[in-house]
Protein backbone atom coordinates (compact mmCIF):
# COMPACT_ATOMS: atom_id res chain seq x y z
CA UNK A 1 0.00 0.00 0.00
CA UNK A 2 1.41 3.41 -0.80
CA UNK A 3 1.86 5.67 2.20
CA UNK A 4 -1.14 7.71 3.14
CA UNK A 5 -1.30 11.40 2.49
CA UNK A 6 -1.91 11.80 6.21
CA UNK A 7 0.94 11.03 8.56
CA UNK A 8 -1.27 8.86 10.76
CA UNK A 9 -3.93 6.33 9.92
CA UNK A 10 -7.43 7.72 10.37
CA UNK A 11 -9.67 6.29 13.08
CA UNK A 12 -12.65 4.37 11.75
CA UNK A 13 -14.31 2.94 14.84
CA UNK A 14 -17.83 3.83 13.67
CA UNK A 15 -17.22 2.17 10.31
CA UNK A 16 -16.10 -1.05 12.02
CA UNK A 17 -19.18 -0.98 14.25
CA UNK A 18 -21.41 -0.53 11.20
CA UNK A 19 -19.70 -3.34 9.29
CA UNK A 20 -20.07 -5.67 12.26
CA UNK A 21 -23.68 -4.68 12.92
CA UNK A 22 -24.60 -5.31 9.28
CA UNK A 23 -22.83 -8.67 9.29
CA UNK A 24 -20.41 -7.58 6.58
CA UNK A 25 -17.40 -7.99 8.85
CA UNK A 26 -16.77 -11.58 9.89
CA UNK A 27 -13.51 -12.35 11.66
CA UNK A 28 -12.06 -15.73 12.49
CA UNK A 29 -12.36 -16.14 16.30
CA UNK A 30 -8.63 -16.71 16.84
CA UNK A 31 -7.64 -13.61 14.86
CA UNK A 32 -10.41 -11.59 16.48
CA UNK A 33 -9.26 -12.58 19.98
CA UNK A 34 -5.66 -11.66 19.14
CA UNK A 35 -6.72 -8.30 17.78
CA UNK A 36 -8.96 -7.62 20.77
CA UNK A 37 -6.15 -8.52 23.21
CA UNK A 38 -3.77 -6.18 21.37
CA UNK A 39 -6.30 -3.36 21.38
CA UNK A 40 -7.01 -3.80 25.08
CA UNK A 41 -3.28 -3.70 25.83
CA UNK A 42 -2.89 -0.56 23.72
CA UNK A 43 -5.86 1.07 25.38
CA UNK A 44 -4.45 0.39 28.81
CA UNK A 45 -1.06 1.87 27.80
CA UNK A 46 -2.74 4.95 26.38
CA UNK A 47 -4.85 5.46 29.51
CA UNK A 48 -1.72 5.20 31.65
CA UNK A 49 0.02 7.74 29.45
CA UNK A 50 -2.93 10.11 29.65
CA UNK A 51 -2.92 9.83 33.43
CA UNK A 52 0.72 10.90 33.42
CA UNK A 53 -0.06 13.85 31.16
CA UNK A 54 -2.96 14.99 33.32
CA UNK A 55 -1.00 14.67 36.56
CA UNK A 56 1.84 16.70 35.07
CA UNK A 57 -0.47 19.34 33.62
CA UNK A 58 -2.40 19.77 36.88
CA UNK A 59 0.47 19.68 39.32
CA UNK A 60 2.19 22.88 40.48
CA UNK A 61 4.96 24.12 38.18
CA UNK A 62 7.95 21.83 38.50
CA UNK A 63 11.08 20.85 36.64
CA UNK A 64 11.29 17.58 34.79
CA UNK A 65 14.69 16.88 36.30
CA UNK A 66 13.12 16.91 39.75
CA UNK A 67 11.05 13.86 38.86
CA UNK A 68 12.23 10.27 39.34
CA UNK A 69 14.05 8.92 36.26
CA UNK A 70 11.24 6.64 35.17
CA UNK A 71 8.52 9.26 35.41
CA UNK A 72 10.67 11.96 33.83
CA UNK A 73 11.13 9.93 30.65
CA UNK A 74 7.43 9.18 30.42
CA UNK A 75 6.51 12.82 30.99
CA UNK A 76 8.94 14.04 28.33
CA UNK A 77 7.70 11.43 25.83
CA UNK A 78 4.08 12.23 26.60
CA UNK A 79 4.50 16.01 26.36
CA UNK A 80 6.46 15.76 23.12
CA UNK A 81 4.02 13.35 21.48
CA UNK A 82 1.10 15.53 22.55
CA UNK A 83 2.70 18.55 20.91
CA UNK A 84 3.27 16.64 17.66
CA UNK A 85 -0.27 15.30 17.49
CA UNK A 86 -2.48 17.15 19.97
CA UNK A 87 -5.50 15.19 21.11
CA UNK A 88 -4.43 11.97 19.39
CA UNK A 89 -4.36 10.00 22.66
CA UNK A 90 -7.78 11.29 23.73
CA UNK A 91 -9.15 10.36 20.32
CA UNK A 92 -7.63 6.89 20.61
CA UNK A 93 -9.26 6.37 24.01
CA UNK A 94 -12.64 7.11 22.43
CA UNK A 95 -12.09 5.15 19.23
CA UNK A 96 -10.31 1.96 20.29
CA UNK A 97 -13.24 0.66 22.38
CA UNK A 98 -15.36 0.88 19.22
CA UNK A 99 -12.92 -1.40 17.39
CA UNK A 100 -12.97 -3.80 20.33
CA UNK A 101 -16.77 -3.88 20.37
CA UNK A 102 -16.91 -4.32 16.58
CA UNK A 103 -14.49 -7.26 16.71
CA UNK A 104 -16.48 -8.87 19.50
CA UNK A 105 -19.60 -8.63 17.36
CA UNK A 106 -17.80 -9.82 14.22
CA UNK A 107 -16.13 -12.72 16.00
CA UNK A 108 -17.19 -16.24 15.32
CA UNK A 109 -20.15 -15.93 13.02
CA UNK A 110 -21.12 -19.07 11.17
CA UNK A 111 -18.38 -20.05 8.66
CA UNK A 112 -21.06 -20.44 6.01
CA UNK A 113 -21.71 -16.72 6.21
CA UNK A 114 -18.35 -16.00 4.72
CA UNK A 115 -17.84 -15.39 1.04
CA UNK A 116 -14.81 -16.83 -0.72
CA UNK A 117 -13.46 -14.19 -3.01
CA UNK A 118 -9.93 -14.52 -4.25
CA UNK A 119 -9.74 -10.90 -5.31
CA UNK A 120 -6.02 -10.26 -5.35
CA UNK A 121 -5.26 -7.46 -2.98
CA UNK A 122 -3.32 -4.52 -4.31
CA UNK A 123 -2.79 -2.99 -0.91
CA UNK B 1 -28.56 -21.67 -13.43
CA UNK B 2 -29.76 -18.18 -12.59
CA UNK B 3 -27.71 -15.47 -14.24
CA UNK B 4 -26.09 -12.82 -12.08
CA UNK B 5 -27.12 -9.34 -13.14
CA UNK B 6 -24.10 -7.07 -13.29
CA UNK B 7 -23.80 -3.31 -13.77
CA UNK B 8 -20.56 -1.77 -14.96
CA UNK B 9 -19.13 1.70 -14.45
CA UNK B 10 -15.69 2.47 -15.88
CA UNK B 11 -13.87 5.76 -15.86
CA UNK B 12 -12.96 5.63 -19.56
CA UNK B 13 -14.60 4.21 -22.70
CA UNK B 14 -11.79 1.78 -23.44
CA UNK B 15 -11.99 0.14 -20.02
CA UNK B 16 -15.78 0.13 -20.26
CA UNK B 17 -15.65 -1.71 -23.59
CA UNK B 18 -12.94 -4.14 -22.50
CA UNK B 19 -14.53 -5.12 -19.21
CA UNK B 20 -17.96 -5.30 -20.81
CA UNK B 21 -16.63 -7.82 -23.32
CA UNK B 22 -15.18 -9.89 -20.45
CA UNK B 23 -18.53 -9.91 -18.67
CA UNK B 24 -20.66 -10.50 -21.76
CA UNK B 25 -18.58 -13.50 -22.77
CA UNK B 26 -19.77 -15.44 -19.73
CA UNK B 27 -23.13 -17.22 -19.81
CA UNK B 28 -23.55 -17.04 -16.03
CA UNK B 29 -23.58 -13.21 -16.14
CA UNK B 30 -25.94 -10.64 -17.60
CA UNK B 31 -24.53 -7.19 -18.21
CA UNK B 32 -27.19 -4.57 -17.57
CA UNK B 33 -27.65 -1.32 -19.42
CA UNK B 34 -26.99 1.77 -17.32
CA UNK B 35 -30.74 2.45 -17.13
CA UNK B 36 -31.19 -0.97 -15.46
CA UNK B 37 -28.48 -0.43 -12.90
CA UNK B 38 -30.87 -0.48 -9.95
CA UNK B 39 -31.50 -4.18 -10.66
CA UNK B 40 -27.85 -5.15 -10.39
CA UNK B 41 -26.87 -7.93 -8.04
CA UNK B 42 -23.22 -6.85 -8.31
CA UNK B 43 -21.66 -3.58 -9.42
CA UNK B 44 -18.25 -3.56 -11.14
CA UNK B 45 -16.40 -0.24 -10.96
CA UNK B 46 -13.15 0.45 -12.78
CA UNK B 47 -11.06 3.56 -12.15
CA UNK B 48 -7.44 4.71 -12.01
CA UNK B 49 -7.79 6.11 -8.51
CA UNK B 50 -10.54 6.53 -5.99
CA UNK B 51 -11.21 10.19 -6.81
CA UNK B 52 -13.91 12.22 -5.09
CA UNK B 53 -16.17 11.68 -8.10
CA UNK B 54 -15.75 7.92 -7.87
CA UNK B 55 -16.35 7.97 -4.12
CA UNK B 56 -19.50 10.07 -4.62
CA UNK B 57 -20.77 7.57 -7.18
CA UNK B 58 -19.98 4.64 -4.87
CA UNK B 59 -21.76 6.30 -1.97
CA UNK B 60 -24.82 7.00 -4.11
CA UNK B 61 -24.83 3.46 -5.35
CA UNK B 62 -24.44 2.02 -1.83
CA UNK B 63 -27.36 4.12 -0.61
CA UNK B 64 -29.67 3.53 -3.58
CA UNK B 65 -28.87 -0.01 -4.69
CA UNK B 66 -26.78 -1.51 -1.89
CA UNK B 67 -25.22 -4.18 -4.11
CA UNK B 68 -21.73 -5.46 -3.37
CA UNK B 69 -19.05 -3.78 -5.49
CA UNK B 70 -16.04 -5.30 -7.25
CA UNK B 71 -13.51 -2.51 -7.63
CA UNK B 72 -10.80 -2.53 -10.30
CA UNK B 73 -8.18 0.13 -9.67
CA UNK B 74 -4.49 0.91 -9.96
CA UNK B 75 -3.70 1.60 -6.33
CA UNK B 76 -5.44 2.43 -3.12
CA UNK B 77 -4.35 4.00 0.14
CA UNK B 78 -5.43 2.92 3.60
CA UNK B 79 -7.97 5.71 4.03
CA UNK B 80 -9.32 5.02 0.54
CA UNK B 81 -9.66 1.37 1.48
CA UNK B 82 -11.80 2.34 4.47
CA UNK B 83 -13.96 4.52 2.25
CA UNK B 84 -14.27 1.73 -0.31
CA UNK B 85 -15.31 -0.78 2.33
CA UNK B 86 -17.86 1.69 3.67
CA UNK B 87 -19.31 1.85 0.14
CA UNK B 88 -19.80 -1.93 0.01
CA UNK B 89 -16.67 -2.80 -1.96
CA UNK B 90 -16.03 -6.51 -1.31
CA UNK B 91 -13.21 -7.20 -3.77
CA UNK B 92 -10.38 -5.02 -5.01
CA UNK B 93 -8.61 -6.15 -8.15
CA UNK B 94 -5.40 -4.54 -9.37
CA UNK B 95 -5.89 -3.21 -12.85
CA UNK B 96 -2.67 -4.66 -14.19
CA UNK B 97 -3.48 -8.13 -12.92
CA UNK B 98 -7.17 -8.40 -13.69
CA UNK B 99 -8.10 -11.24 -16.01
CA UNK B 100 -11.48 -12.32 -17.30
CA UNK B 101 -11.38 -15.38 -15.04
CA UNK B 102 -10.46 -13.46 -11.93
CA UNK B 103 -13.06 -10.79 -12.56
CA UNK B 104 -15.83 -13.28 -13.20
CA UNK B 105 -14.88 -15.30 -10.15
CA UNK B 106 -14.95 -12.17 -7.98
CA UNK B 107 -18.33 -11.13 -9.39
CA UNK B 108 -19.86 -14.55 -8.80
CA UNK B 109 -18.50 -14.77 -5.28
CA UNK B 110 -19.66 -11.24 -4.49
CA UNK B 111 -23.14 -12.22 -5.66
CA UNK B 112 -23.07 -15.34 -3.52
CA UNK B 113 -21.57 -13.64 -0.46
CA UNK B 114 -24.21 -10.93 -0.30
CA UNK B 115 -21.80 -8.24 0.87
CA UNK B 116 -19.82 -10.18 3.46
CA UNK B 117 -16.18 -9.19 3.13
CA UNK B 118 -13.76 -11.88 2.00
CA UNK B 119 -10.83 -12.92 4.19
CA UNK B 120 -8.23 -10.91 2.24
CA UNK B 121 -10.16 -7.68 2.76
CA UNK B 122 -10.73 -8.51 6.43
CA UNK B 123 -6.96 -9.06 6.65
CA UNK B 124 -6.36 -5.56 5.31
CA UNK B 125 -8.76 -4.12 7.90
CA UNK B 126 -6.92 -5.97 10.67
CA UNK B 127 -3.66 -4.48 9.34
CA UNK B 128 -5.29 -1.06 9.60
CA UNK B 129 -5.98 -1.76 13.29
CA UNK B 130 -2.35 -2.77 13.89
CA UNK B 131 -1.05 0.29 12.06
CA UNK B 132 -3.39 2.56 13.98
CA UNK B 133 -2.04 1.30 17.30
CA UNK B 134 1.55 1.72 16.16
CA UNK B 135 0.82 5.28 15.01
CA UNK B 136 -0.52 6.17 18.45
CA UNK B 137 2.04 4.28 20.53
CA UNK B 138 5.33 4.90 18.74
CA UNK B 139 5.47 8.71 19.19
CA UNK B 140 4.87 8.07 22.89
CA UNK B 141 7.84 5.74 23.16
CA UNK B 142 5.51 2.77 23.58
CA UNK B 143 4.72 -0.31 21.55
CA UNK B 144 1.94 -2.86 21.37
CA UNK B 145 3.95 -5.43 23.30
CA UNK B 146 3.23 -3.41 26.42
CA UNK B 147 6.92 -2.78 27.02
CA UNK B 148 8.80 0.46 26.53
CA UNK B 149 11.90 0.44 24.28
CA UNK B 150 14.03 0.81 27.41
CA UNK B 151 12.37 -2.18 29.07
CA UNK B 152 12.96 -4.23 25.92
CA UNK B 153 16.65 -3.24 25.90
CA UNK B 154 17.06 -4.25 29.54
CA UNK B 155 15.21 -7.55 29.09
CA UNK B 156 17.30 -8.43 26.02
CA UNK B 157 20.51 -7.92 27.95
CA UNK B 158 19.12 -9.90 30.90
CA UNK B 159 18.32 -12.69 28.46
CA UNK B 160 21.96 -12.52 27.31
CA UNK B 161 23.02 -13.21 30.91
CA UNK B 162 24.25 -9.74 31.88
CA UNK B 163 23.88 -8.64 35.51
CA UNK B 164 22.57 -5.24 36.65
CA UNK B 165 25.99 -3.62 36.66
CA UNK B 166 26.81 -4.87 33.18
CA UNK B 167 23.42 -3.79 31.79
CA UNK B 168 23.90 -0.32 33.28
CA UNK B 169 27.31 -0.09 31.62
CA UNK B 170 26.02 -1.32 28.28
CA UNK B 171 23.08 1.10 28.18
CA UNK B 172 24.82 4.02 29.90
CA UNK B 173 22.25 4.02 32.72
CA UNK B 174 22.80 4.07 36.45
CA UNK B 175 22.35 0.77 38.28
CA UNK B 176 19.42 2.37 40.08
CA UNK B 177 17.70 3.06 36.78
CA UNK B 178 18.19 -0.51 35.63
CA UNK B 179 16.77 -1.79 38.91
CA UNK B 180 13.80 0.56 38.54
CA UNK B 181 13.16 -0.66 35.01
CA UNK B 182 13.24 -4.29 36.12
CA UNK B 183 11.04 -3.56 39.13
CA UNK B 184 8.59 -1.66 36.93
CA UNK B 185 8.19 -4.42 34.37
CA UNK B 186 7.95 -7.29 36.86
CA UNK B 187 5.49 -5.38 39.02
CA UNK B 188 3.32 -4.27 36.11
CA UNK B 189 3.17 -7.67 34.46
CA UNK B 190 2.85 -9.45 37.82
CA UNK B 191 5.98 -11.54 37.28
CA UNK B 192 7.81 -13.30 40.09
CA UNK B 193 11.43 -12.41 39.37
CA UNK B 194 13.95 -11.53 36.67
CA UNK B 195 14.05 -15.01 35.15
CA UNK B 196 10.29 -15.02 34.96
CA UNK B 197 10.36 -11.62 33.23
CA UNK B 198 12.86 -12.83 30.63
CA UNK B 199 10.92 -16.04 30.04
CA UNK B 200 7.68 -14.11 29.70
CA UNK B 201 9.15 -11.64 27.22
CA UNK B 202 10.74 -14.41 25.14
CA UNK B 203 7.58 -16.48 25.07
CA UNK B 204 5.49 -13.49 24.02
CA UNK B 205 7.97 -12.62 21.28
CA UNK B 206 8.63 -9.23 22.89
CA UNK B 207 12.41 -9.59 22.79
Amino acid sequence: MPPDAESSAPFAGELFLTLAAEGRLVVDPVRADQAIAGLERTLSLIRARLRILRIWQHSPPQRVDELPDELANDVVDAMFADQLAPGRLEQAVTELPKYIEALRRARGRRPGDRAEIDGQSIL
Amino acid sequence: MEQVRVALQASDPLSQAGIASYLQSRPELTLLRSSERAEAKVLVVSCDRLTSDVVAMLRRSAAEIGSPVVLITNEITESELLTAVECRVVAILPRVAVTAERLVHSVLTAAKGGGVMPPNLVGELLKHIERLQRDVLTPNGLNASGLTPREIDVLRLMADGLDTNEIAGELCYSERTVKNVIYGVTHRLKLRNRSHAVAYALRAGMI
